[in-house]
Formats: C-alpha cells, structure tokens, sequence
C-alpha cells in the first residue's frame, strides 16, 4: 500500500489554516479573468475576514461536506492554488473544483497534477464512483488539463453564460472510477482487483 | 398575448403560492410512494410527515425572499383548492439569463393534461416575464416519460453525465436538457401556445 498520497512531482496537496486561504483567496479573486474562469457568477470581491469565518465553520464539519486542500509547488513550497470536492452524493458522485491562483504557474502542468492526486484521493481514500466538473467554452487550456487528468467530455449546456456581450456554453466532463484505473493504475502500482 | 393576459392562468390550472395550512397534507400523502421523489432527482427518498415538509415549504418561502433566485408555485385546478402538483424556476443567474426548471404532478393527478398546462404557463413566465434566455431541466435516464414530456415543448437532450445514479443496483444516467428563447418563440405555431 502507497500511503504517500498527497504528494506528486511538482506540486503537494496541504491543509492550510481558515487564515491563510482567507488571504490568498482574497488576493487571487482580485485577478478577474482567474474568477471568470472559475465561476459563473460575477465576482464578490470578499475580505479575507469573511472568507476566513465561512471557512472555520466549513472545516469545522466532521465529515467534511466539502474536502479542500491548497496546492503547494514542491520547489519552494509556495502556496499556488487550491482544489476540492464538494458535494460528494449518496450515489458516489462529486463536483471537483480546481483553481490555480498565481499566474506564474498557469500552463505548466501544476493544476493537472494537482487534479490527477486528488482524483487519486477520491477514488482510493473516498471510495467513489466518478467525480465530475464543467469548464467554460473559453477555457481551453482547463479542458485540455482535465482530459490529461482523465476527464471524458459528456455534454455541452448552450450558451449559459454571457459575459463580454457573448454567449458562451458550458462543457460537463466525468471521470469514472474503473476508466480511470485502467488508465493510472499501473501509474500508480495498483493491483487492479484490490485497488 | 398582452399586458393583459394572467401570467398564472391557464386553460385547466392555474400557478399559486404556497398554501401553508393544507398543502404539507396534500405532499405528506404523495411522499409515502417513492414514484414522484424517484422521477424527479437523485436525492434519496424517503417518506415525510406534514410537520417535515411544512419546515421545507417555510424554507422555500425564505429563499425566495431572501435570494431572490427562485420562483416556486403551488399547481391547482382552476375552480378548486386541491393540490395537483408544483414547479418551480430555480437557481436563476440573472447577468446569464438562465435557469432550471421542475414540474411535478401529483401521483393521483397525473394522465389528465395538468402538467402541460402548467409547464406552459411556467415557460411563457420563464421567457417572458423574467426575461431569461435559456432553461434546462435535469432528469434521471430512466424517466421516460419526463424525457418525452421535455422533448415535446422544444427541449433538446444536450449533456448525459454517466452513472451518477445507483438504484435498483444498478447505474444510470442523469440527463441534462436545455431550451433557449429563441427555440421556445419559434416553437410557439406548431405548440399552440397563446
């Protein structure tokens, strides 16, 4: 059994303490393109206090409904992003959302490795069937990632967002725990019928 | 159609609010076969008492207040009180246009054309009144019905997120359907809508 889960090539998956998200998170949504990649609603552009008390409540709750870890680049051990499952349903699915806040590491495979551990998290720490997300249109560089990371394309909701006087669709990709074995087990030194 | 025309008022029903004192009754009854629950999500079902589901209406009542992103009627007949059904415009982003919508029609009530009544008066709302330009509806693989009910007011299947459902052992799909403004208008001669 491999018990170093959490770590990867370039990048770790850490508990961060309410505080410290707080003022990352705060200074990344201050990027906008970063919160309109993110998500469909306009931005709030939130103090670090707020964030910082949604946040101690959230981590408080035992069992999580939300499981999130920042994204720490092994060389320096700077903190670069975050990810986390939200969600999770009585039928083993989950909505994975992912989000690297310092540019200097966007296009570099970060996040990917990011997604391909915490996917690694869901499928053997969790025990779930398949883990979902969907990507903006113009996102490009996201839905390569997640295809990297083993998501398969399931649809696209026309023309949900409008932003910049456009309609843009929204693309649903899904990982399901058996693909995703096939694919990363050896990766991974899995024993299929164990893993 | 004017500025005249009840928004609320269709041919056999008619779109009201909650009414807190005998609806719970009426969906307490509803809740004790898992058909109605099972057809509409994924969400568990499970039986309810009154006192349960007046807590939920109460707490729809408040989102609507309070987030202003939900539309939520209660589905009666046009000359009686009686509960048949609801629906609901749900999780609305205004700077997008969109949002989601559900009808439900209760078990005893169903096969007597209330819920084509009622979804036309909630699409004509939807598109007209709160401006939106796209609906989608969210529906288990295995509800035929509601597949063809979606399909036959313009819907077109657009995302099917695989095995996100276990029931009866065994997986099933969760379809995604959408409908845009522009396909409801042109759909409005072959539908005879008013």
């Amino acid at each position: 059994m491999n018990n170093d889960i959490f770590r990867g090539k370039l990048v770790r998956l850490s508990a961060e303490n309410p505080e410290t998200y707080a003022e990352h998170f705060s200074r990344w949504w201050h990027d906008s393109e970063y919160g309109r990649l993110l998500d469909l609603a306009p931005a709030q552009l939130y103090s670090p206090k707020r964030t910082k008390e949604w946040l101690e409540k959230e981590l408080e709750k035992d069992p999580p409904e939300m499981w999130l870890f920042g994204i720490r680049a092994q060389d320096g051990d700077k903190l670069i992003g975050f990810v986390d499952l939200s969600g999770a349903t009585a039928h083993g699915d989950t909505f994975v959302g992912i989000g690297i806040g310092e540019r200097d590491y966007w296009g570099r495979g970060y996040g990917t490795e990011a997604m391909k551990l915490v996917l690694r998290f869901a499928f053997l720490e969790l025990g779930l069937h398949r883990v979902s997300l969907d990507v903006f249109e113009y996102n490009p560089r996201g839905v390569k990632s997640y295809e990297k990371a083993g998501f398969r394309h399931e649809g696209r909701a026309r023309e949900m967002i409008l932003r910049d006087g456009k309609r843009f669709d929204v693309l649903f990709m899904g990982v399901l725990r058996e693909d995703w074995l096939k694919q990363f087990g050896a990766e991974y030194d899995l024993i299929p019928n164990i893993a | 159609m004017n500025i005249s025309t009840s928004l609320y008022t269709g041919k056999l029903v008619r779109l009201t609010r909650i009414e807190m004192d005998k609806d719970p009754a009426t969906l307490a009854e509803w809740s004790k076969d898992a058909a109605l629950a099972r057809m509409l999500d994924q969400t568990p079902a499970r039986p309810l008492a009154p006192e349960q589901i007046k807590k939920r209406l109460e707490k729809i009542e408040k989102g609507m207040d309070e987030d202003h992103d939900l539309f939520h009627f209660h589905i009666r007949l046009l000359e009686e009180e009686k509960l048949v059904g609801w629906g609901k415009i749900y999780w609305i982003l205004w700077p997008s246009q969109i949002a989601n919508i559900e009808l439900a029609i209760g078990p005893s009530e169903q096969g007597q054309g209330y819920g084509a009544d009622a979804f036309r008066l909630l699409l004509r709302l939807a598109f007209t009144e709160l401006n939106l330009n796209r609906l989608a509806a969210s529906l288990p693989e295995y509800n035929i019905r509601g597949i063809n009910f979606v399909k036959k007011f313009g819907f077109s299947e657009e995302v099917r997120r695989r095995e996100v459902i276990l029931r009866d052992g065994r997986r099933w799909d969760s379809l995604l359907f959408g409908l845009l403004h522009s396909e409801w208008i042109s759909n409005q001669g072959s539908m005879n809508h008013e």
